[in-house]
């Protein structure tokens, strides 16, 4: 419930405020995303359970991207949109061995995940305060059901 | 006799406190630390870092230490309001010779471009006596923007201040005055570009700064303490300078790490080269092409003499299709199509 009145808060800061405090939050909420599911790879024993956790977490993600592409976006956040979920797509190939990667090991999942994470947030920066907002969104609600 | 030695120690003291004084070498240090945008990190173990909060610590430490040194040290943050009032939202400090001599705080707005109160609180502050000094910049941020509007507002909270390669260029120049920097540091992502370096050569004889992302953890300046211990020559200080900050990041990043030291003044054929008198052409990109590379998969900016004044310290990602690339030209570029690594 607290999760979702962030969400809540968030959408109405961002979307009727466009405010850098809404960008702030939205973001530390995002790297916040990235963070449990790394926590979540480290904690967990069983290397098919590291697999499931990180591809659960890339669809997600995925599903996310693909729905805020379905709005009437500007450019430039199609533009954001797009570089992020290349970054998300080429890690979940790589996780599987796919598009000429060579797949991740089961003895290196707890460093994919760590990279994973570094990666994700220096690529955070440059996605619009707007769309993180709404992908943040998408993705909780997503999670919330 | 005792008293004969002591009375000729007492004559000559004078003479080698005054010769180590003046052999002295002195420094005047600047740093500007952009927190006006996300500096969130975590690190491995899962904690979480603000990248600038820490180097602000990171920065007074190095101030209070350096008993040779006039450091300022300026932190911009968030716009911050009382009851719809704007209040000050940055921070100064300056230090001269290890100690706190002002700490104050000031208001960004848009009635400028940005680094002009910096440069305001640097001239009013600044002792004027030590034209000498050797001089360091470090500034700390996000990537400096080609152009105005190019990726993000660069200020969240101020998205309408300006602030691109060309301002922060000629905000160096008026920080610099008559004397160039004899090291600029980037601590920024994508920053080293034939652009971003032919636009600072008048105004420094080295440049360290990275042609790839680099990690939020940062460059590390606790080396600038080693300016306490022993007199540098400004190569030899930047290349242990970037070799220490490379070596820090190496701890703890799995992502590409790529830290490049210019020798400004030998890479000024390769320069001129690519870019001939075009200072616009700054190997940058188009607003919605967001993605870097390494300057030698470019064709056009392939030359025999690219290596020429450039030191990398490069340490390819754990992960991705750049994982067994083995070494980096020291150039950064963009590409007009989304890359993935």
């Amino acid at each position: 419930m607290i999760r979702f009145n962030i969400v809540i808060f968030c959408l109405v800061m961002a979307f009727l405020t466009g405010s850098a405090f809404a960008g702030n939050h939205t973001q530390k909420e995002l790297k916040d995303y990235f963070n449990k599911i790394n926590r979540e790879v480290q904690q967990t024993e069983n290397p098919a359970q590291k697999r499931e956790v990180l591809n659960n977490s890339f669809d997600d993600l995925l599903k996310a991207f693909n729905t805020a592409q379905q709005m009437p976006l500007s450019e430039k956040d199609m533009a954001g949109i797009n570089y992020f979920k290349q970054k998300v797509q080429d890690r979940k190939n790589e996780l599987n061995g796919l598009n000429g990667y060579d797949k991740v090991e089961d003895a290196s999942l707890n460093q994919f995940a760590n990279y994973s994470t570094q990666q994700f947030e220096q690529s955070a920066e440059y996605i619009t305060i707007s769309v993180i907002a709404l992908v943040l969104i998408i993705i909780l609600v997503a999670l919330l059901l | 006799m005792k008293y004969f030695i002591v009375l000729i120690l007492l004559c000559i003291a004078p003479v080698f406190t005054a010769y180590s004084v003046e052999g002295q070498m002195h420094y005047e240090i600047i740093y500007i630390i952009h927190g006006d945008a996300d500096y969130l990190f975590h690190d491995t173990s899962g904690a979480s870092h603000y990248a600038d909060t820490e180097i602000l610590k990171q920065a007074l430490e190095v101030a209070k230490y350096l008993d040779n040194s006039e450091v300022f040290v300026f932190h911009q943050g968030p716009a911050s309001k009382f009851l719809f009032f704007p209040q000050d939202d940055s921070h100064f400090y300056y230090f001269s010779n290890g100690k706190r001599v002002k700490e104050d705080s000031y208001t960004r707005d848009n009635s400028d471009s940005d680094l002009t109160k910096e440069i305001y609180l640097f001239n009013q502050y600044r002792n004027k006596d030590n034209a000498e000094s050797q001089k360091i910049l470090l500034y700390y941020g996000h990537e400096i923007p080609s152009k105005i509007g190019n990726i993000n507002a660069y200020n969240e909270s101020h998205p309408d201040i300006n602030f691109n390669e060309e301002i922060f260029s000629n905000s160096v120049k008026k920080f610099a005055g008559k004397n160039k920097f004899d090291l600029i540091v980037l601590s920024t992502c994508n920053n080293g570009t034939p652009g971003m370096v032919s636009l600072l050569s008048p105004y420094t004889k080295y440049l360290v700064a990275s042609p790839e992302n680099l990690h939020l953890s940062q460059m590390n300046s606790t080396f600038l303490k080693e300016l306490n211990k022993d007199s540098y020559d400004p190569y030899s200080f930047a290349y242990s300078f970037a070799q220490n900050a490379f070596n820090h990041l190496k701890q703890n990043t799995l992502t590409v790490i790529t830290i490049s030291l210019y020798d400004v003044e030998k890479t000024r054929p390769y320069l001129r080269t690519i870019l001939g008198n075009n200072t616009d052409n700054t190997g940058s990109q188009p607003e919605t092409a967001i993605s870097n590379c390494d300057c030698n998969s470019i064709k056009y900016y392939l030359k025999a003499d690219m290596e020429n004044g450039v030191t990398v310290f490069y340490n390819p990602p754990a992960f991705g299709k750049n994982k067994n690339k083995k070494s980096h030209s020291g150039w950064g570029c963009k590409q007009k199509v989304f890359g993935s690594n």
